[in-house]
């Protein structure tokens, strides 16, 4: 099993993870980048603000990651890239690289860590609008862990 | 003192995004969440305050505590208040 993740204020470089880890053994490669768009809510946004609370963040991504593995293979690879601080339109925000034998595996697992990553990881995102606006958006509330 | 760190919208509500809370009378982490709605509310509106703490979610480093904690269990923590998230 090989998991990695992190957050990073750096633009995000998709060659630089794609040549990270690997094996001949890998069938496929699939990765899934998340970008700024230029459009929401209708209104015209000019950059994103991210804001996370870092240590858990990052233990909360490893989470993810590790029950990717152990729900389609442990032969699966994920490497995991989320941006911090202010983006603008067209730059990635998030880069999940999944590597397995076969493509299968490596798109259901790319799908569960996005999916997971949205609900649970302690990431915030704030739009800044034409104009001068912004708007923290609200998304999923966390559940509270067992003791 | 009780120190909580505020993340995504709070940082609007209050500059710098921390608050420091008297620990007199604070036993659980639903204590600290009602104080730190209380604070709040005396810069904010209320109502909205009321229902983001209510669905925010109370951290530690490395851990999302129960509501039902006892204080006491979390000494040396810095607590973060966590608004529903929005991440990808």
């Amino acid at each position: 099993m090989s998991v990695s993740v992190g957050l990073q204020r750096e633009p995000l470089k998709i060659e630089a993870l794609l040549a990270e880890g690997g094996n001949a053994g890998f069938g496929a490669e699939v990765v899934f980048a998340g970008v700024v768009r230029n459009f929401n809510h209708g209104k015209r946004v000019l950059s994103m603000s991210y804001d996370a609370l870092e240590p858990l963040a990052e233990t909360v991504l490893r989470e993810i990651s590790e029950e990717a593995v152990t729900r389609f293979g442990p032969a699966l690879e994920v490497i995991v890239r989320h941006r911090v601080g202010r983006l603008q339109v067209g730059e990635a925000s998030v880069v999940i690289v999944t590597r397995a034998p076969h493509r299968a595996e490596a798109y259901a697992a790319s799908r569960y860590v996005i999916d997971e990553l949205k609900h649970r990881v302690p990431i915030w995102k704030q739009e800044n609008y034409e104009g001068g606006q912004s708007q923290w958006l609200r998304g999923h509330a966390l559940c509270q862990s067992p003791s | 003192m009780v120190t909580v760190r505020l993340f995504g919208e709070f940082r609007a509500w209050q500059d710098p995004p921390v608050l420091e809370l008297p620990s007199e009378g604070l036993a659980t982490v639903a204590d600290v969440k009602a104080q730190v709605a209380t604070a709040l509310a005396r810069s904010q509106d209320p109502e909205r305050v009321r229902e983001l703490v209510a669905a925010s979610a109370l951290a530690g480093s490395s851990r999302i505590f129960l509501e039902t904690e006892n204080l006491a269990d979390l000494q040396g923590q810095v607590l973060a208040l966590l608004p529903p998230v929005s991440g990808g």
